[in-house]
């Protein structure tokens, strides 16, 4: 085995971060569309009270 | 149920203890010990891939544990942390298997092999992505929660399978840095392993578990607010 | 003696099986998709005596697991559209008896289409597949193969998509089974020493009472209602 394996580190930490950053970018894209999901959510609420009372 | 504010911060911190650790323990993995003799530079993987690993298994363990807990109590929190659990166990497995696959190429010349405990790492990984498979595909919720609980308690198995055929199997060319083993000569890529090489590998499995446990944290809170939103949105529609 | 619990299973079993004998079409179904399968193996597979005495006991594992699938999701696709689930829940016996009467009917339905392959592959192959430890590999990997298949089909039954969804949850768990099967019996077929295949038996049989002690606790989660 030689000892010229400096790509296949870099390869090797390349793909961990990539995969980690992958998995928390997933968590942190979800919890976007779910705030998007809860503006939407309020502004019918609001519209909802807003009707029912007149 | 809303997050009280104290709840918040310790997530907040230790959200970022977490990322302090990693960092360090990065830090380390390169600095701390030296260059390793026989396969040089790309043994710095090994710390990613050891580390994912016992992450992996803790979280599938509480899976497990999460299982039982629901079966018992049918609390949903339970419920979510089992599904919590195996979406972050999946990708840290699937972390665990790349680097792999990456260290392997230049230590057996090969990016894959059929060798027993790549082959029951495969067989793991596939099962709990037929967990999350069968929660899609089952409607009711109450039934859906109740199998994915048997499930996940069944799918551990496939875990114990990876750790225990090492020490079974004497054909594998998979590496024994811990603990017993009946591996012949056949093992290749075995290094050495130097107090340093030992205290950065510790440090790097306990760095990914805290990892682990935070990134389970946080998808059970998101988990919970989505189920919110979903009731709220009924009860919403319902008033229209 | 029979006591209350093994009268259950005894009778759900012999249900099933007078069923089938008066229908015959698990048997049937599962017997033509073996058969077609080792078919398009031999041809797919024109080897040498070597290789075939390595692939062999691959295909028989293999063709063995998908018919079985298939027999395993008809089995209980019955229970559950025809309601009968339900009465037998009724009967105050403990719920495993039902599982252990639903896998005693499908084991013996699996070994029957294990011995009719072994048959053809015998034949086909001109390999002797009826070697007496070979017998207890295909007897103990039926068995572990049935008790996973069993509960994980009554839970995939459920679901809408339950042809689809019973591979997938299926394979998985049942693959450290053929993999001792297919290696135990290839270390015997190719006439290693026993070193070679006793670690595999043993494998099957550990993971044998794995499945039937976790089964046992986990049906009742299972049908209840």
């Amino acid at each position: 085995m030689t000892s010229d394996t400096l790509n296949y580190m870099i390869m090797g930490y390349g793909a961990g971060f990539s995969l980690l950053a992958l998995l928390v970018g997933s968590l942190w894209l979800r919890y976007r569309n779910l705030k998007a999901d809860e503006a939407a959510l309020e502004k019918l609420e609001r519209e909802t009270a807003e009707t029912n009372k007149s | 149920m809303t997050y009280s504010e104290s709840r918040n911060r310790l997530l907040l911190n230790l959200t970022y203890g977490s990322i302090a650790l990693f960092i360090i323990s990065n830090v380390l993995n390169f600095t701390y010990p030296g260059a390793e003799r026989t396969m040089g530079e790309v043994q710095r993987v090994f710390y990613i891939h050891l580390g994912s690993f016992f992450g992996a298994f803790c979280v599938f363990f509480a899976a497990v544990i999460a299982g039982i807990a629901y079966l018992r109590t049918r609390n949903i929190k339970w419920d979510h942390l089992g599904l919590a659990s195996v979406e972050i166990g999946l990708g840290l497995s699937a972390i665990n298997i790349v680097t792999g696959a990456i260290w392997a190429r230049p230590s057996w010349g090969t990016f894959w092999t059929w060798d027993p405990r790549l082959t029951s790492i495969a067989i793991m990984w596939l099962t709990y992505a037929a967990y999350l498979f069968l929660r899609s595909a089952l409607e009711d919720p109450e039934q859906r929660r109740r199998f994915a609980a048997v499930y996940g308690i069944l799918a551990f198995g496939s875990v114990l399978l990876t750790i225990i055929i090492i020490r079974v199997r004497p054909d594998v060319i998979h590496p024994t840095v811990a603990g017993p083993s009946v591996s012949s000569g056949d093992v290749m890529g075995d290094f050495n392993l130097t107090p340093r090489i030992g205290q950065t590998v510790l440090f790097s499995i306990f760095t990914y578990i805290v990892l682990s446990a935070v990134l389970v944290w946080h998808r059970v809170r998101l988990e919970e607010q989505t189920e919110q939103i979903r009731s709220r949105k009924m009860e919403a529609l319902s008033r229209l | 003696m029979i006591t209350p619990y093994w009268h259950t299973v005894l009778t759900i079993a012999r249900k099933d099986l007078r069923a089938e004998v008066r229908g015959r079409e698990l048997i049937s179904s599962m017997f033509l998709f073996a058969v077609l399968s080792v078919l398009i193996f031999s041809f797919a597979l024109e080897l040498d005596r070597q290789a075939r005495e390595n692939s062999i006991a691959g295909v028989l594992w293999v063709t063995i697991i998908f018919s079985g699938m298939l027999g395993l999701s008809r089995s209980l696709a019955v229970e559950k559209d025809k309601g009968s689930l339900d009465a037998l829940l009724i009967a105050p016996v403990h719920r495993s008896a039902l599982f252990y009467g639903k896998m005693l009917a499908n084991l013996i339905f699996t070994l029957i289409i294990a011995v009719l392959l072994m048959l053809l592959l015998t034949i086909l192959f001109n390999i002797n597949l009826f070697l007496g430890q070979i017998l207890i590999v295909v007897v103990l990997g039926c068995v572990g193969f049935t008790a996973g298949g069993t509960l994980v089909a009554s839970m995939s039954v459920h679901a809408r998509a339950r042809e689809t969804l019973l591979p997938i949850m299926l394979l998985p768990v049942v693959l450290p089974i053929a993999l001792s099967a297919v290696r135990a019996s290839t270390a015997l077929l190719t006439g290693l020493e026993q070193a070679e295949w006793l670690p595999w038996l043993q494998m099957l049989a550990l993971v044998d009472l794995v499945f039937l002690a976790a089964t046992y606790f986990l049906f009742d989660y299972v049908v209840e209602e």
